[in-house]
C-alpha cells in the first residue's frame, strides 16, 4: 500500500532521512518510532505529499507521488502532529469541506460523521466554531476528517497526543478496522506501550536512518519494545 | 509581593518598548532606544500641542477675562480626558479583562484584592499619563498667562482635581474595556459586522469632524462668550473650571465625586474581579448546524472556504477592502454632485478661454481627459482592495491541509483570485457607471472605462497573488501581523499611488500622437499582458512553492 524507497531529505547541511525504505502491506498498522528529531515527521510529509524529498520514491498503492501526487492523495489521509484545522469553519462546515474535496456523496459522509462523532462524543460540539475546540476536540475531528473519505492508507503524526482513554481506545479500533477492510496505517509515536500492542510492523529511525524493521516479534524477540527502542538509542 | 506585582504590571506596560512578542524575544538595544525615542517625541509633541492649545485659547479671550476663565480648565479637562480614554482603554482592556497571565496568577497564594489593586494601579498610570501632558501645559500656561486669576485655593484644587481627573479617566476606561470585552466574547457570530461597522462608523465621524474642525476654531475664538454660554451647561466642566480658580465648593464637590466613582469602581471590581478573570473569555460558542443538502463541486468548495476566511476576521475586511467603502461613496457623489461637476467643468473651460482657446474646445479636451482620471481613479482605489495580497499569507501553518488535499495547487490558487474578483468586480462595475454617468462620459467611453475597470479588478487579484507568494509569512502568531505587515498589501497599495501618476507623466510625452482613448486600450492592453504573465508564472513556480511552504 506504502513503498518507501531510499528516501533521502536534508535540510541545508542536515540530513533529516537518510536513504530510507519501509514497505507496508495492505492489513498493516506499521508503526514508527524514533527520539525527537530522528526524521518521523519528515518521512510522514514527504509521504503526505506535501515536502520535497531530495532523493528516493514514494508510491502510494502503486502510484507514483513524484509522478501524480493528487492521484496518491486521493488515495490517502494524513494528520499531522498537532491538528491545523480552519478556526473559522465549524465543525460540521470543516468535514463537509474535506467530504466535498474527496467527493463524498451527501449520504455517505452523513452516515460517517453520525458514526465517529457519535462515537468520540462529539456530535453536539460540531456545529461549534472550531476556535472554541479543545486540543482533544480538534485531534477527534481531524481523525473524523481522515476517515470520512475511506482512505486505503492512513498516515498519522503522533495520533493519540490530546485524546482521552475511551477516544484513543476508539482510534485504536477504527485504526484496525481500515487493515480489516484491506487499507493501511502508517503512525508515529513515543507511546511505545501502544506500538507494542497495536502494531503489525515497527520500524525504529535513529538520526534519519533506519535502524530496525518488521514485524513486532522480529524487532523486539522476547524483550519489549521499550528496552529494545532504549537498547538501540544507546548504541552508536 | 505588592511590589513584586508592580513590578510586572508595569514591565507589561512597557514590555512593547523592550520585547518583540511578535518574534518573541528581547528587542536589540539601539531598537529599543528607537522606540523609546519615539515615544519621548510623541509625548514631546503632545506636550508642545497642548501648550500651543493653551496659549491660543488664553491669550484668545480665554484667561484674559475673569469670567470665562472657568471655560479654559474646563475644555482642558474634556481634552485631557478624551486624550487619556484613546490612549489607555485598550490597556485597560488587556490588563483587567484579558490578562493572559490571570489565570496563573490566581493560582499564585496572593489575594485578589492585591491583584487588583495593582492591576488597576497600572491602568490609572496610563491614564493619568496622558491626562498630565494635556493638564499640564494649560496649568502652566495659565500660570503664565495669568498670574492674577491664579489663587493658593486654586493652585491646590487644581493639583487635587488633577488626581480627581485621573480617576474619572479611571472609571470610564474601566467601563469601556468591559465593553470592549463583552463585544469580543459575547457578539459571537456578528462580531466581523459590528467591529468593520465601528471602524467605519469611527472613519466617517473622524470626515465629518475634520469636515466641521474649521468653523469650529473659528467659532472658540470669535466668540467666547457664546461658547461659554454653551459649555456653561456642561455642568462637570463648569465645576472643574470653577474649582481650578478657587471655587472650594465646586472644588470640593467636584474632588468628592471623582473620589467616589473611584470606591464604586474599585467596589464592584473587587466583588466581580476573580470571577471575571476565571471566566474563560470565550462567552457563547457560535454554532450553526446549516448542513449542505448536496455534494458541491471542488472549485465551489474552495470559493466558499475563502468566504468564511474572510467574513470571520474583521481586520482581514478593513485591510483589503478599504477601496470598496470609497467606491460606492464616490459613485453617489458623482451621480448627486453632476451638476457641480459639469459646472465646474464650464468654469474651467471658461477660464481656459480667456487664454486663447474657445471654451467650447476646452469642454472637449476635458472631455477627452476624463476616461482617463476614471481609469486613475479606478487604479487607485484597487490598489486598496487586494484581497488575495495577504491570502497566501493567512493561511498559516494551516497550510498543510490544502497540501495535502488531492486538489492541484493552481486550483487552490486560481479560487484566491476568483474570490477576489466576485468581491471586487461588484463594487467597481457599478460605481465605475456611475461615476461615467455623473462625469457624463459617452457611451463608448462609458463602456471602455467599464471593461478596463474589469481589467484592473482582475490584474491586482493575480498581482496580489504573485507578491504574495514571492512574499509570503506563514509563521505568524496572529493574523493581524500577516494582514498589518503584509509587504504584498503595501507594494500593491504603492502600486495604486504611484501608477497613475507614471502612467500621467508616460502620457505627457505621447499625448501629441495618441488620443486618450487609444492611450487607454494600450493601458488595458498592458494590464491584460501583465495579468496573463503573472498568471503564468502563478501557475508555474507559484504552484509548486505554494505546494510546498511550510
Amino acid at each position: 500500500m506504502l513503498k518507501i524507497e531510499n528516501l533521502s531529505k536534508s535540510y541545508g547541511e542536515k540530513k533529516a532521512v537518510i536513504d530510507l525504505s519501509i514497505h507496508i502491506a495492505p492489513g498493516e498498522i506499521y508503526g514508527f518510532i524514533g527520539h525527537n528529531g530522528a526524521g518521523k515527521t519528515t518521512t510522514l510529509k514527504a509521504c503526505a505529499g506535501i515536502l520535497q524529498f531530495d532523493k528516493g520514491e514514494i508510491f502510494v498503492d502503486g502510484v507514483s507521488m513524484k509522478k501524480d501526487p493528487i492521484g496518491c492523495k486521493k488515495k490517502m489521509a494524513y494528520i499531522p502532529d498537532n491538528p491545523e484545522l480552519y478556526d473559522f469553519m465549524t465543525g460540521l462546515q470543516y468535514l463537509d469541506f474535506i467530504a466535498d474535496i474527496y467527493g463524498v456523496t451527501i449520504e455517505e459522509r452523513k452516515e460517517r460523521i453520525h458514526k465517529y462523532a457519535s462515537a468520540f462524543e462529539i456530535e453536539k460540539d460540531l456545529p461549534a466554531l472550531i476556535s472554541s475546540y479543545s486540543h482533544g476536540m480538534k485531534q477527534k475531528l481531524a481523525i473524523i476528517s481522515a476517515w470520512i473519505h475511506s482512505p486505503k492508507l492512513i498516515m498519522m503524526d503522533e495520533p493519540f497526543v490530546g485524546l482521552d482513554p475511551k477516544a484513543a481506545k476508539l482510534l485504536k479500533d477504527m485504526m484496525r478496522e481500515v487493515c480489516d477492510n484491506g487499507g493501511a496505517i502508517f503512525f508515529s509515536t513515543h507511546v511505545l506501550d501502544v506500538a507494542e500492542k497495536l502494531c503489525d510492523k515497527v520500524a525504529i529511525i535513529k538520526k534519519g536512518e533506519l535502524i530496525r524493521s518488521g514485524t513486532m516479534e522480529q524487532v523486539k524477540g522476547d524483550e519489549s519494545l521499550e528496552d529494545v527502542f532504549l537498547e538501540l538509542e544507546a548504541d552508536k | 509581593m505588592i511590589k513584586a506585582l508592580l513590578k510586572k504590571q508595569l514591565s507589561e506596560l512597557f514590555a512593547m518598548l523592550f520585547y518583540d512578542r511578535k518574534r518573541n524575544r528581547r528587542v536589540a538595544g539601539g531598537k529599543a532606544a528607537l522606540y523609546i525615542g519615539l515615544y519621548i517625541l510623541l509625548f514631546v509633541m503632545v506636550i508642545g500641542y497642548s501648550g500651543m492649545m493653551a496659549v491660543a485659547l488664553g491669550f484668545g479671550g480665554y484667561l484674559t477675562s475673569p469670567d470665562y476663565a472657568w471655560a479654559y480648565y474646563g475644555m482642558a479637562a474634556v481634552v485631557a480626558i478624551t486624550l487619556a480614554i484613546v490612549g489607555s482603554v485598550f490597556v485597560s482592556y488587556n490588563a483587567l479583562y484579558k490578562g493572559k497571565d490571570n489565570e496563573f496568577l490566581l493560582s499564585l497564594p496572593v489575594p485578589p484584592s492585591k491583584l487588583l489593586f495593582t492591576k488597576l494601579l497600572s491602568v490609572w498610570l496610563s491614564g493619568f499619563m496622558w491626562e498630565t501632558l494635556v493638564l499640564l501645559p494649560f496649568y502652566v500656561v495659565s500660570w503664565i498667562i495669568a498670574p492674577t486669576l491664579i489663587t493658593p485655593l486654586g493652585i491646590i484644587f487644581q493639583i487635587l482635581l488633577w488626581l480627581g481627573i485621573s480617576f474619572v479617566i479611571l472609571f470610564m476606561i474601566a467601563i469601556l474595556g468591559w465593553v470592549i470585552a463583552k463585544i469580543a466574547t459575547h457578539l459571537g457570530r456578528f462580531k466581523t459586522l459590528v467591529v468593520v461597522l465601528l471602524f467605519l462608523g469611527g472613519f466617517v465621524g473622524y470626515m465629518v469632524l475634520v469636515s466641521q474642525l474649521e468653523n469650529g476654531i473659528t467659532t472658540l475664538f470669535e466668540d467666547p462668550a457664546a461658547v461659554a454660554q454653551g459649555f456653561g451647561s456642561f455642568v462637570p466642566a463648569f465645576a472643574f473650571g470653577k474649582a481650578c480658580l478657587g471655587d472650594a465648593l465646586y472644588g470640593s464637590i467636584f474632588f468628592l465625586v471623582c473620589a467616589g466613582l473611584f470606591a464604586l469602581l474599585y467596589w464592584v471590581l473587587s466583588i466581580t474581579f476573580t470571577k471575571m478573570i476565571s471566566s474563560n473569555g470565550k462567552g457563547k460558542a457560535i454554532t450553526s448546524n446549516k448542513r449542505e443538502d448536496k455534494q458541491r463541486s471542488v472549485n465551489h468548495t474552495l470559493i466558499s472556504r475563502e468566504f468564511r476566511h474572510f467574513f470571520s476576521n474583521p481586520m482581514y475586511i478593513l485591510n483589503t477592502s478599504l477601496g470598496y467603502v470609497f467606491f460606492p461613496i464616490i459613485g453617489v457623489l458623482a451621480i448627486f454632485n453632476r451638476g457641480t461637476i459639469q459646472g465646474a467643468i464650464a468654469n474651467i473651460a471658461a477660464q481656459a478661454a480667456t487664454e486663447g482657446t474657445t471654451p467650447e474646445a476646452v469642454t472637449a479636451l476635458i472631455g477627452l481627459m476624463l476616461p482617463v482620471l476614471v481609469f486613475f481613479a479606478v487604479m487607485l482605489l484597487c490598489g486598496m482592495s487586494v484581497i488575495t495580497a495577504p491570502s497566501v499569507s493567512l493561511e498559516g501553518k494551516k497550510i498543510v491541509v490544502l497540501q495535502s488535499l488531492p486538489i492541484s495547487m493552481k486550483q487552490i490558487l486560481w479560487s484566491k483570485i476568483e474570490f477576489h474578483c466576485i468581491i471586487a468586480l461588484p463594487f467597481t462595475l457599478i460605481s465605475t457607471v456611475l461615476i461615467s454617468i455623473g462625469l457624463s462620459l459617452d457611451v463608448l467611453n462609458a463602456i471602455l472605462v467599464t471593461i478596463l475597470a474589469a481589467v484592473i479588478v482582475f490584474f491586482y487579484g493575480v498581482f496580489g497573488l504573485a507578491c504574495n507568494l514571492k512574499w509570503p509569512m506563514i509563521d505568524w502568531k496572529n493574523e493581524n501581523m500577516a494582514l498589518k505587515q503584509s509587504m504584498p498589501v503595501l507594494i500593491c497599495l504603492l502600486v495604486g499611488f504611484v501608477s497613475p501618476i507614471v502612467f500621467t507623466v508616460i502620457y505627457f510625452f505621447i499625448a501629441a500622437f495618441i488620443p486618450p482613448f487609444i492611450y487607454l486600450i494600450i493601458l488595458g492592453a498592458l494590464l491584460g499582458l501583465l495579468s496573463w504573465l503573472l498568471l503564468r508564472w502563478i501557475n508555474t513556480k507559484g504552484a509548486e512553492k505554494f505546494q510546498y511552504l511550510n
